[in-house]
């Protein structure tokens, strides 16, 4: 297609002019009926034919196109089928537009690329090299402090483009730091029955050989661990805040900075995240009798060195060996109690956002194997869960 | 490379001459005294090979005062154990019952050390009183003034008054002076429950004697126990570390700088790189803390060009061979002299000019490579405010300049286009020094080459550092090679008019004459000539003399020979004026008057 | 322009071209979009249990929100000048605070003057530091009686004022606090509290913006609402904001219907098989890309790295030719010139037999791919050295332990990390070894990858995303990853068939005649299918066609067809080869 230097003598002689029209007609007439089905007033019935419709008849136009790419009648008929299906999609189907949008541009550019000569599509080529990388480069920076002009290149020009065809990412594996894993701890509360556990992720989650499943299911905690942000708290209401805080009987973390326990996530994390997922668990499990539902995000810290190696037998104390998901490596922070459609449960909530210790006891020496495969036994004498007395469930939540 | 470095060497050392003094002499910022004490005692810690922290044995306080008190108290620490143990028995007991954290210990623990403020003002009766109380069987806690922790109610009245005899003497090794003496139990009273074992440790095995004062000033004035340290001092010298007195100074400054000239020149290099080299480091290391980048860019070159064979070529010394090498030609009369021909055929190639060379360019990628990559931990280069900050720096920069200013102010106006500079000036700083070490070696050499000389002329006019960018330039120099240099600083044989000089092999004043020319004359304009009767029979007086035939035919004899050949050299012409310098023509005609 | 200059840029221009426009074999695009084909369709068809639970009405990532975030989320944007945006506010930060907050705006009357008129009270309340607790005490205690008593203790108090003297101001705040007090949650509450403190706690410097936003809010009473509303859901006063809603789009965002889901989600697998073996290229490629973008466009919060990578390869190989190689089109193709040949000479059929033909498209196409692959790899590297981790080589131990993704949750591979550990200069060896070649690669192979290094930095990015795979399991990325490698190899290699899984096959001799259309169809096919070009034909007048030397022409070409070998075993692979 790029003209250059592909000699068009060896070309496989093109099929017939007209049995391609007649098919691109085809298609432009599919979307042009779901269109019309449309225009003819409120049909809100008609919406999944309608939608068959348009994509069938795009389908049909982009196949015709694709026999002829150098005809202009053909690029034409597209470029009306798309246009078309901007009414050919109903409202209930609004995203779509956006496609047929892009379709009308493509084809548009499609009929201007025909009309170039050689050199031209030499020069739009390299344009789009230049566009194309310019603005990978302002999704690159992105994360690291965008430089200004790349901010407003972004926001102006490539923010659309790059979202459609979701290009919009940094490529910052493991970058800066690679950070600690997330989980997401849901206790469920009935009318009737005792609370319930729902933890994201577990490795039990995947049934894939590739894992695939189980990295989304690590993914759906990392948002809400992330996304915090260090809110200017107002006076009186951090006062109020540190005051209600105190009012719970549950102690600050021991072995944490003071600044690390408490952070506020983000609005989007707020209003949007945790509520979604609430109604989804909730809607997992029954939520008629559903009394209330209280998230935790926790942050799974990394062991150090140090404590990886430190005193592998059980009887020397000091330091205690902890293990890459020994329970104190669990940082749980409370984000409030909701209902199971996942609005805020009314009412004070004293720990919302702050962190609550797992810790293990002074002088205890659990045996060092992992969380999930210890015995409740050990867990209840070596370690003081106060997110289980917090979420006041003595069921003894299985190792994540 | 060495010529140009040579002479910022003489200009930035030339600059020292000012303020010789401020930087180098007894009183200068960084005291001569201070600088050796630092050299020689300054400590060096290193973590250990297993996983275990290095901490300082014992917890010192930061506040300058207390630390002067408790020092002053760890100074007077007995000499010998047996003392140590009768003296400290109270501190040593009370340190260990208070190093479990749990609650109770901890009062104890306070109490006990509180009660060490109210003894030394009891007067008798008080500690009558609190003896009657204390030697019962059953003292009843409120009449104990002052009161004392939990564990002495359980003793039995004689340990009680062990214990309370051991609080007195204990009192003894306090400091006198009641400020110190409060300082140093408040220390005492802010230690950590872990850290008070330590300390009792501490002070037990302290060595006994000499070496424990010893170890206890070290710490005091490096705040490291010398016996957790790894080394101690740094392997630098320095001439101005002794040398003190002005006109010494002076001495061997002026010394210094004839060295670097005669290097410059390139006069016995392979003396003189060295002494360079040293001597150069005599400055660095006086002032460690008045150096910048300039400096060890400086060290990095003189460093290899002390290893390298930099008087080999374009240098006095080359000039001498030249002058041998004719001279033994010219007395072979005829016969060939193989080396001697070599040596006027031009420098020869040599394995370790190009390593040499090889290590000044890998040298080279690190330095950008290492400056690129750091730059890239802060998002002010990310996010390419950097570029505002090396613009707009006042000390760096030419801001005050009010043309400067205005051009600033001119871009300011327009958001964009001064965003765009920014941009330009901070991704092309980024993407050359992280790509130059790899693109170097390829066919881009050229390309980054000249965008690298961009760079530094950008920093040396914008930020001011032209001494440092001119010597990343002649570092720079180590990518271009040699017969580049060569074409533009020399001259192709055969350049210029020719001349013949007929000389007589025979006599020594000739050939000096001969030989003398030779080595000046780069693009061999001048064929000698035996002097074909010379041989026959002792010269006549006409013949007596060299004879130098220019390409006009014009015919010149003896002392003015040289004068004559040497304005009519292809670079002769440059230093012909030479030649006009008072004396220089007649030292001419001196030497060679007789040939 | 003088030649000092034009012939540089000339040379450059010229460079440039052969860059991106020198046509080349598509065969690389060909084995990129068969693998990368693969391992799209693997990575949906693990969608296929999971459906309901990440793209239904209520999944983790609910559709109504998704749809909210789609069409409402706002970006603000500084203007092209210096001079700041308009400052936003300073909000409460618990949702009850802030809630309390906005209602107490949505109950602002409509004109701005008499809005700021009710508000005099508060500068009353706070201008003397020393009163603000006891008048703020006072004003909620008079704002925690009802409106009729309010009313008629300040009659009384007028009264007793003709006996003792009280300071008229006082009145005049009584008559300001009721002008507040009607806007406000009935005192006592916390709601109440809330406005109060807010205004009490606002930094000196934010008072008067704050008023002046009061001030500013519309007119219009829904406008008005409709403006808070947004501001108190996105925390972004969406007048400032440059644009609204994000350009995406999927059919996930609309279909509800469980059956309906399973029938769209089966349709997509259907077109990714087909684009992976390459059947109407130019169609299914672009439905591929759409379907997956689909997907991802729906809930972003379950994405990682390899949709990332797979948007970025389905556009390439969208935009490029790259059925025009290893696919069923090319058989089709060659079927068709078969056919032409038999009916007369045509120099295209003999091309179109030789093999795919090189095109500069597809060279372009390659190129991006290449380039945009250095653009990850640098933006990763550089991105690293950010991070303090990586410098000091922390990063390869939390690689190492990381609960999340790393081994470590198998005892085997705890065990061995710990015996590395006991020997630090050990561990501080290979997590430093380990840093360190990630961060020479990533950052060097951009740079090295155009140079005689090539094979080299190929076989280092192998080995890191074979460790990447093996260490931190994130295999469907690596391997993708390496298919994007196959774009720096040169047409060559990759077209010299795999002879460890195909043994070459015997060459044949097949005599037909011409003049029978039937023996054309069947020899048609058999040239389409004969990629190693191993048959001889002989025209001859023959009753069928037959192999010379072979009985069964079916069997024998099933064997020995390089192509066909692989897969005769396939029900009714002979039957191609019946006439």
């Amino acid at each position: 297609m790029i003209g250059m230097s592909d000699d068009q003598s060896l070309a496989e002689p093109a099929p017939d002019l007209n049995r391609v029209l007649w098919l691109g007609a085809t298609g432009a007439a599919f979307t042009a009926i779901a269109a019309l089905v449309g225009v003819m007033g409120p049909t809100t019935g008609l919406d999944g034919p309608r939608v068959v419709l348009t994509l069938l008849g795009l389908i049909i136009a982009g196949a015709a196109l694709s026999q002829l790419p150098g005809s202009r009648p053909v690029w034409g008929l597209f470029a009306a089928a798309a246009l078309l299906a901007n009414g050919g999609f109903p409202a209930t189907w609004d995203s779509f537009r956006v496609v047929a949008g892009v379709l009308f541009g493509a084809a548009l550019l499609g009929l201007l690329w025909l009309t170039l000569p050689a050199r031209g599509r030499l020069v739009s080529a390299t344009i789009f090299v230049f566009f194309q990388f310019l603005g990978i480069a302002t999704a690159i920076t992105g994360p690291h402090g965008q430089p200004w002009l790349f901010g407003q290149l972004w926001g102006r020009l490539y923010r659309p483009y790059l979202q459609f065809t979701n290009l919009d990412n940094a490529y910052n594996f493991f970058c800066p730091d690679p950070g600690p894993a997330f989980e997401l701890w849901f206790c469920i509360y009935y009318a009737d029955r005792p609370p319930e556990w729902v933890i994201v992720p577990r490795r039990a989650d995947s049934f894939d050989p590739l894992f695939s499943s189980y990295y989304r299911r690590i993914k759906i905690p990392e948002m809400a661990g992330q996304g915090y942000e260090p809110g200017f708290i107002l006076q009186s209401e951090a006062i109020s805040i540190r005051s209600e805080r105190d009012a719970v009987m549950i102690p600050r973390h021991p072995e944490q900075v003071a600044n690390r326990q408490f952070r506020i996530p983000n609005n989007f994390v707020q209003r949007m995240l945790i509520p979604s997922y609430v109604q989804h668990v909730a809607a997992d499990h029954d939520p008629a009798a559903i009394r209330g539902i209280s998230v935790y995000v926790v942050t799974h810290d990394y062991t150090t060195p140090e404590q990886f190696v430190a005193a592998r037998d059980a009887k020397s104390q000091t330091p205690r060996r902890i293990t890459p998901d020994d329970p104190s490596t669990y940082l749980p922070f409370y984000l409030g109690s909701y209902q199971a459609d996942g609005r805020l449960l009314p009412g004070p909530d004293g720990l919302r956002w702050w962190m609550i210790p797992i810790t293990a006891k002074p002088g205890a020496a659990p045996p060092p194997v992992y969380f999930r495969e210890m015995k409740k036994a050990d867990y209840v004498n070596f370690f003081n869960d106060f997110v289980e007395i917090h979420a006041g469930s003595d069921g003894y939540r299985k190792g994540p | 490379m060495r010529i140009l470095l040579g002479l910022l060497l003489l200009y930035i050392h030339l600059a020292y001459c000012l303020d010789l003094q401020a930087f180098f002499g007894p009183k200068a910022y960084w005291g001569t005294d201070v600088a050796n004490r630092e050299r020689k005692e300054s400590p060096a810690t290193l973590s250990n090979w297993g996983w275990e922290p290095v901490q300082p044995l014992i917890s010192t306080p930061q506040l300058p005062e207390q630390r002067v008190a408790v020092f002053d108290f760890l100074r007077h620490i007995p000499t010998t154990k047996a003392e140590r143990e009768s003296k400290f028995e109270y501190l040593f007991q009370t340190l260990e019952l208070g190093s479990r954290g749990l609650p109770v210990v901890e009062r104890n623990y306070q109490v006990a050390m509180a009660m060490l403020f109210s003894l030394p003002d009891l007067d008798d009766a008080k500690q009558a009183r609190m003896l009657a109380e204390l030697s019962k069987n059953a003292p009843t806690e409120k009449n104990l003034k002052p009161s004392v922790p939990d564990y002495v109610l359980t003793m039995s009245p004689s340990e009680r008054l062990k214990w309370w005899n051991s609080a007195q003497t204990f009192l003894t090794a306090l400091p006198g002076n009641s400020e110190n003496f409060t300082l140093v139990i408040e220390w005492l009273q802010g230690l950590r429950p872990n850290q008070r074992q330590e300390l009792a440790k501490y002070i037990r095995d302290l060595p006994v004697g000499e070496e424990g004062q010893r170890i206890i000033e070290y710490f005091d004035t490096w705040q490291n126990d010398p016996r957790q340290i790894y080394s101690k001092g740094r392997p630098i010298f320095s001439i101005w570390l002794h040398v003190t007195s002005p006109a010494s100074m002076w001495f061997f400054h002026i010394m210094f700088l004839v060295i670097f000239a005669l290097f410059t020149l390139g006069f016995c290099t392979r003396v003189t790189s060295v002494l360079t080299w040293l001597a150069a480091l005599c400055y660095i290391h006086r002032m460690q803390y008045v150096l910048f980048g300039m400096d060890a860019m400086m060290s990095i070159l003189l460093f290899y060009l002390m290893i390298a064979p930099s008087g080999a070529a374009l240098s006095v010394d080359r000039l001498i061979a030249r002058y041998r090498a004719t001279k033994a030609l010219a007395r072979a009369g005829g016969k060939r002299v193989a080396w001697a021909e070599a040596v006027l055929a031009g420098p020869q190639p040599s394995a370790i000019a190009n390593f040499a060379v090889r290590l000044f360019q890998i040298h080279f990628c690190f330095i950008y490579l290492a400056s690129g990559l750091a730059k890239l931990k802060g998002s002010m280069w990310w996010n390419t405010s950097a570029a505002w900050l090396i613009m707009a720096n006042p000390e760096f920069c030419p801001v005050h300049y009010e043309l400067y200013e205005n051009a600033l102010h001119l871009l300011a106006s327009y958001r964009p286009i001064l965003q765009l500079v920014f941009m330009i000036v901070s991704y092309f700083t980024l993407v050359l020094e992280i790509s130059l070490p790899f693109l170097i070696w390829t066919r881009m050499r050229p390309f980054v080459f000249i965008c690298a000389v961009f760079l530094h002329t950008g920093i040396a006019w914008v930020m001011g550092l032209t001494c440092f960018g001119l010597l990343m330039m002649t570092l720079l120099l180590c990518y271009v090679p040699a017969s580049v240099i060569r074409n533009y600083l020399t001259w192709p044989p055969g350049a210029g008019s020719k001349m013949t000089l007929q000389y007589s092999s025979r006599s020594r004043s000739q050939v000096r004459l001969a030989s003398f020319l030779r080595a000046l004359d780069f693009s061999n304009q001048i064929t000698l000539v035996e002097n074909p009767r010379s041989k026959l029979y002792d010269p006549d007086p006409l013949d007596a003399h060299a004879q130098l035939t220019l390409a006009d035919g014009k015919s010149v004899r003896g002392g003015d020979a040289a004068a004559a050949a040497i304005r009519n050299f292809v670079h002769g012409s440059k230093f012909s004026w030479l030649l006009w310098v008072p004396g220089v023509s007649l030292i001419l005609n001196a030497a060679f008057r007789r040939a | 322009m003088r030649p000092a200059i034009a012939e540089p840029l000339s040379i450059i221009g010229k460079a440039w071209n052969r860059f991106w426009f020198l046509p080349s074999d598509p065969t690389p695009l060909g084995l990129i979009r068969i693998i990368a084909g693969a391992i799209v369709l693997y990575v949906h068809l693990a969608y296929c249990l999971e459906l309901t639970e990440f793209f239904g009405p209520r999944g983790w990532w609910s559709q109504d929100m998704a749809n909210r975030e789609r069409t409402g989320v706002l970006y603000p944007l500084s203007p092209l000048t210096w001079d700041k945006q308009p400052q936003a506010l300073r909000l409460p930060e618990t949702p009850e605070r802030r809630h309390a907050l906005f209602e107490f705006l949505r109950r602002l009357p409509d004109a701005p003057s008499e809005r700021i008129a009710r508000l005099v009270v508060i500068s009353t309340i706070y201008q003397k530091l020393d009163e603000i607790t006891e008048r703020r005490r006072l004003f909620s205690e008079f704002a925690s009686l009802p409106i009729d008593q309010r009313s008629s203790m300040r009659r009384e108090l007028r009264d007793v004022g003709q006996i003792i003297p009280i300071p008229p101001s006082f009145f005049v705040f009584l008559e300001e606090a009721e002008g507040l007090i009607t806007l406000l949650a009935p005192a006592p509450s916390p709601a109440f509290d809330a406005v109060l403190d807010w205004f009490q706690d606002l930094p000196p410097g934010e008072l008067v913006p704050a008023l002046e936003f009061i001030e500013k809010l519309p007119k219009n009473r829904t406008e008005r609402l409709k403006v808070l509303d947004e501001y108190e859901f996105w925390n972004i006063d969406p007048r400032t904001a440059y644009a609204t809603g994000k350009t995406v789009f999927s059919p996930w965002f609309h279909l509800t219907d469980p059956a309906a889901m399973k029938v769209v989600h089966g349709l997509v697998l259907i077109v990714m098989f087909l684009f992976m073996i390459g059947w109407a290229t130019r169609v299914t490629s672009v439905l591929t890309w759409l379907a997956a973008l689909g997907y991802m466009h729906r809930t972003p919060p379950i994405m990682y790295g390899i949709d990332t990578l797979m948007a970025v390869v389905l556009f390439y190989l969208m935009i490029g030719p790259s059925g025009a190689a290893l696919s069923v089109d090319r058989l089709r193709a060659r079927f068709r010139a078969a056919r032409a040949l038999a009916k007369g000479p045509a120099p295209w059929a003999e091309a179109m037999l030789a093999g795919p033909r090189p095109s500069a498209h597809a060279n372009f196409t390659l190129r991006l791919l290449q380039i945009h692959f250095c653009f990850i790899y640098a933006a990763s590297g550089l991105a690293k050295l950010k991070g303090v981790t990586w410098w000091n080589h922390t990063a390869g131990w939390m690689a190492l332990v990381n609960p999340g993704f790393s081994l470590v949750y198998r005892h085997w591979f705890e065990s061995l990390v710990l015996m590395i550990a006991e020997f630090r200069p050990l561990l501080a060896l290979i997590t430093g070894g380990f840093v360190v070649f990630t961060i020479a690669l990533e950052t060097t192979l951009p740079l090295l990858i155009w140079s005689r290094l090539r094979p080299l930095m190929i076989i280092g990015s192998v080995c890191l995303h074979t460790g990447i795979a093996i260490l931190m399991g994130l295999t469907p990325f690596g391997l993708l990853m390496m298919t994007v490698l196959l774009a720096f190899f040169p047409a060559a290699v990759l077209r010299r068939p795999p002879t460890w899984i195909i043994r070459p096959g015997e060459s044949l001799t097949i005599r037909y005649d011409p003049a029978k259309p039937d023996h054309q169809r069947l020899i048609a096919r058999i040239r389409a299918l004969d990629i190693a070009s191993q048959v001889t034909l002989q025209p001859m007048t023959i009753a069928k066609v037959s192999v010379v030397g072979k009985d069964d022409l079916a069997k024998c070409l099933c064997r020995s067809l390089v192509l066909v070998q692989a897969v005769y075993w396939l029900p009714g692979m002979t039957r191609v080869f019946k006439a």
